[in-house]
């Protein structure tokens, strides 16, 4: 029967959908579209709240609506980031959105609808669902990617390119969608279940028989479905034209939200649903490649670009690279010692998201003041406003890898437990490594920029409340993140506990 | 818990070297001197109290990332002690002596913090016992070296910190790698996953040790530097203003030389000792290869750079000397190095700002203008060239008597090698100072541009340069406190896989 509990696990889902509704409603209503941003961001709170609730309850249920929506620690670890992506972009976007964009209500409901389906993504073990919170976060971000219907002032082809990044982004959706659709059906016809517990059960009963072709190829359409919206090589081609179309709130949305909720599902349903202990050999050694392959080529490909929109495309490329590499590790060795590696995929992904927030609010914040996105419109930022330059700097150097900040102790941590996975897995560490080495051209290339180039104007550049603040609260995330690194790994810990707890009461 | 001094020591600089960023240029210079002054001051109390024991000495421990084997640990031992010392001396003298002139426009404050914040790295570098930590450390001061040469250098600094960061960043890229199987191939033979150094000391097996030596050899080779891999120091020296390279090439280049010392002697004792042969031939190639260089660079600031790499060359033979009084003399002469470079490259950077001008050719006769000049110079060239009754003699007598003692052959080729080394200060003295004056027989007379305006030394010039003299004459009659700190450690935590395992009776005897 359904009852109060399950309604009481949805409700973090079930309030970010009010609040989105609410946005909705009072666009029609109200003049001023600040209003419309604070209600958003204050709104944030509510599941915030929801899910602190869950959080703290000891002794709970986890699983509600018949083993549909699973809230175990690791979906709330993905809830919290989820709103801190939310309050993050709404930060970021709130200048940009009225400057530039006619439709602020409906870009902060899109974002929060979209954000519905992120948590949901995270928080089932079920693969229709899965599918469904995966459109339900794609939709929104169709329309957000085309959404800059006036050319920005000072870059007349702007609108045109982000309707073009719209029609891109929907039709490649929609066939990684497709690829994804008919991976999940071959897993349920050779399991019979859609439900990751039962699909992990049917596959150590059947074990590794003559299906396991057919079960190779589930695994990596599926793999490859998931690998669109994390934009991982090779189905990494929609990230640089899109990011570079689309509005730059929207390309910040899309860098971490659409990342974060594809790692959540991926590794949900290849943990959850046993895919691992059942795979054959090749699996690993694809995703090893995908790892490899995004890793490098997002890194030197980064090195050439000349829009910062585009480099930092590449750049979340070979991120997801680093987690992937994480995930082989997951693959090769799927015991449940993996779990650290687990929770290492779980605190990179946090930190990316602060930092990668913190870098385009910087970005932002440079292309409001001077219209400027490419990559030498950061020439001698620091004369022109030196906390912008030093916050900025700080999130690059994060995602740079470079220590102590916690971009590199995250990177160390993933490379850390890959490594003592044995087999291949310290070569492929090892390349990791040589690509932070290749990531620091450009990483500490606009730094260098922001330092040491002449700048094109001797003016002070103003920065607004808004902005300031989400650079401000990502710095202080990236500080914090490194001195209270324990915690979160903790946090992390945790969610992948829960995640290797439920296989092996599967498994029974 | 009595009072984190270490800690101190390191986030002092740190926390003070933000502080001074944001100031403007006026306030910045007092701020920085005082804080560097306080950091002195600490670390000077830490040697007032260090007892000569081997082992860490007031040790902290607290859990960062104990997963990771991250852990916040300090310790200082006579070999870190004096290093520590050394920094935060020269940091001063680089504060202090850079109260004339920014380089490159008024961003005052920035150029103070980033001196700070690499001050502060090197010391973390320096009293760490904690490898993670460490490679944490080695990092922080990348940045600041970085943005110093790039920002404030001269017209080619872009190329310079390019250089220096793409050298800087393999190494240390593949001593992370280092790092990570450290931890990984240990964690068998020590139960856990740990990074924690003297935890790590005999439980690194046989069959790794080459690989991990290597990784750590490339980021150590690199900084120290050790010929062919010293390519970039010629250009980062030259370009950074003449204080940050006070600071770099007297501090920062030991945290090189350290590295061997603190962690590829203890943990790879096999590997190093298979290595042992191939890095003394490449010291005394670079010994002899750097001299040459120096010989015939026109630019003497340049000329000093070769003559420091040259340099390094010994303590480097020293140290893969594998013995104690190779060790001995090493850490010895990384201090005396330390001491006399930062001299010589403050006189260079003085001359050259005084003339305008850097070439040696363009140069002649300041001594009977300059009689200050002339006898400050004279007498950190003299300790340069290891002269007795100066600071460096004795440390690179012990160097080359350890590689003696370990190869007569190393040994001869070494001491060799060094004898020529010295023409090229002389080259630098008599070119500057004394011959004739090229302007004045150039023009007949009419202008002396170069020579006829250059000022003696005046009161700020001398507060920045006698102390080190002092320490020059100082440390060259009596030697002796230093090795009594350096030797216990040296043979505690430095030989103890050269060796086999320790036996019963202590290595060491404490000093009354």
């Amino acid at each position: 029967m359904l009852g109060q509990t399950d309604l009481w696990l949805l409700s973090p889902e079930i309030a970010m959908t009010g609040l989105a509704l609410l946005v909705v409603v009072l666009d029609f209503f109200v003049k001023r579209k600040a209003i419309i941003s604070i209600v958003s961001i204050a709104g944030l709170a509510v599941p915030a709240a929801c899910a602190t609730w869950i959080a703290v309850t000891d002794n709970r249920t986890i699983t509600g609506f018949y083993g549909m929506l699973r809230v175990d620690n690791y979906a709330l670890f993905f809830d919290f980031l989820f709103i801190l992506i939310g309050a993050g972009t709404v930060l970021a976007s709130y200048d940009y959105v009225r400057l530039y964009m006619k439709n602020a209500g409906e870009f902060y409901a899109l974002m929060l609808f979209a954000l519905v389906g992120a948590m949901l993504m995270a928080s089932t073990g079920e693969l229709i669902t899965i599918y469904i919170a995966l459109e339900l976060t794609s939709f929104p971000l169709y329309v957000m990617a085309g959404m800059l219907r006036n050319s920005v002032p000072g870059d007349p082809g702007s609108a045109s390119r982000s309707s073009e990044a719209g029609i891109k982004y929907v039709l490649l959706g929609a066939m990684s969608s497709a690829i994804l659709l008919y991976g999940m059906a071959l897993l349920y016809g050779t399991t019979g279940s859609t439900d990751l517990g039962e699909i992990a059960r049917a596959l150590t009963s059947i074990g590794k028989g003559p299906d396991s072709l057919v079960l190779l190829l589930a695994e990596v359409f599926i793999f490859a479905g998931f690998g669109f919206k994390i934009s991982a090589v090779p189905f990494h081609m929609w990230a640089p034209d899109i990011y570079q179309g689309a509005p730059t709130p929207g390309t910040l949305f899309f860098s971490v939200a659409s990342k974060t909720a594809g790692f959540a599902a991926l590794i949900r349903v290849f943990v959850d649903g046993g895919l691992f202990s059942a795979s054959s050999f090749y699996l690993w050694g694809l995703i090893g490649v995908a790892a490899v392959l995004s890793m490098t080529l997002g890194n030197v490909v980064a090195i050439a670009q000349t829009d910062i929109k585009r480099m930092m495309a590449y750049s979340s490329i070979a991120q997801a690279g680093y987690i992937l590499v994480g995930f082989t590790a997951l693959a090769f060795n799927p015991s449940s010692a993996s779990a650290s590696t687990n929770s290492a995929m779980l605190v990179f992904l946090a930190v990316y998201v602060i930092s990668n927030i913190g870098a385009f609010a910087g970005i932002i914040a440079l292309a409001n003041a001077t219209g400027g996105e490419r990559v030498r419109d950061f020439d001698g930022l620091v004369r022109r406003s030196p906390a912008l330059a030093l916050g900025m700097s700080l999130c690059l150097l994060s995602l740079a890898g470079i220590p102590p900040f916690a971009g590199a102790i995250s990177k160390i941590f993933i490379f850390i437990t890959a490594w003592q996975g044995g087999g291949f897995l310290p070569f492929i560490v090892i390349i990791a490594l040589l690509n932070s080495v290749i990531s620091l051209v450009y990483y500490a290339g606009v730094v260098y920029r922001i330092f040491v180039a002449p700048p094109p104007r001797e003016d002070r550049l103003r920065v607004s409340p808004a902005l300031t603040a989400a650079m401000t609260l990502s710095v202080i995330g990236i500080l914090a993140a490194t001195v209270f690194f324990q915690p979160l790994l903790l946090a992390g810990k945790m969610g992948a506990l829960d995640l290797f707890g439920f296989l092996t009461l599967a498994s029974k | 818990m009595s009072f984190p001094i270490l800690s101190a020591i390191i986030f002092v600089p740190l926390v003070g070297g933000i502080i001074t960023a944001t100031l403007p240029r006026r306030v910045a210079w007092p701020v920085a001197l005082g804080i560097g002054l306080i950091d002195l001051a600490l670390i000077a109390a830490v040697g007032a109290q260090f007892g000569r024991i081997g082992g860490y000495q007031f040790a902290e421990h607290a859990p960062w990332i104990p997963s990771l084997g991250l852990e916040y640990s300090l310790g200082v031992d006579g070999i870190s002690l004096f290093l520590a010392i050394l920094t935060a001396l020269l940091a001063v003298i680089a504060i202090a002596s850079s109260r004339g002139e920014v380089p490159n426009g008024q961003r005052g404050g920035l150029y103070f913090g980033l001196m700070l914040l690499l001050a502060g790295g090197i010391q973390g570098v320096f009293l760490t016992t904690n490898v993670f930590l460490f490679y944490v450390f080695w990092e922080v001061m990348l940045v600041p070296a970085y943005l110093l040469i790039g920002t404030f250098g001269g017209p080619r600094r872009a190329y310079a910190a390019i250089k220096f960061v793409i050298y800087t960043a393999i190494g240390s890229l593949l001593m992370l790698a280092g790092v990570i199987g450290l931890g990984a191939v240990a964690t068998a033979s020590v139960g856990h996953f740990t990074l924690d150094l003297p935890t790590l000391v005999h439980h690194v097996p046989a069959g790794a040790q080459g690989w991990l030596f290597l990784a750590f050899f490339a980021a150590f080779a690199v900084k120290a530097p050790l010929f062919p891999f010293h390519s970039w120091l010629p250009d980062a020296y030259t370009e950074a203003p003449t204080p940050v390279t006070v600071l770099l090439a007297g501090a920062m280049s030991k945290t090189g030389a350290y590295g061997f010392i603190r962690f590829c002697l203890p943990l790879f004792p096999n590997a190093v000792r298979d290595a042992a042969p191939i890095i003394e031939t490449l010291a005394v190639i670079g010994i002899l290869y750097c001299a040459v260089q120096a010989l015939v660079q026109p630019d003497f600031k340049r000329l000093l750079a070769y003559s420091s790499i040259s340099h390094m060359g010994v303590i480097l033979l020293g140290i893969f000397a594998l013995n104690a009084q190779g060790l001995d003399g090493a850490v010895l002469q990384m201090i005396n190095h330390g001491i006399t470079t930062g001299a010589l490259f403050l006189i260079a950077g003085i001359i050259a700002e005084r003339t305008q001008t850097r070439s040696i050719r363009e140069l002649g006769g300041l001594a009977t203008r300059l009689p200050m000049q002339v006898l400050v110079f004279c007498v950190a060239a003299l300790s340069s060239l290891g002269l007795p009754g100066l600071n460096s003699f004795a440390g690179e007598f012990l160097a080359l008597l350890g590689a003696f003692q370990a190869n007569v052959v190393f040994g001869v080729l070494g001491t060799l090698v060094v004898i020529p080394a010295a023409w090229y200060l002389l080259r630098f003295f008599q070119g500057v100072m004394e011959g004739p004056s090229p302007s004045l027989s150039d023009d007949g007379g009419t202008t002396r541009p170069r020579t006829a305006v250059a000022r003696d030394l005046n009161a700020s010039d001398l507060a920045v340069l006698v102390p080190l003299l002092a320490l020059m004459v100082l440390l060259g009659f009596f030697p002796g406190p230093l090795p009594d700190r350096i030797e216990p450690s040296v043979t505690t935590s430095v030989l103890v896989g050269q060796h086999p395992a320790p036996t019963t009776a202590p290595l060491i005897t404490t000093h009354k």
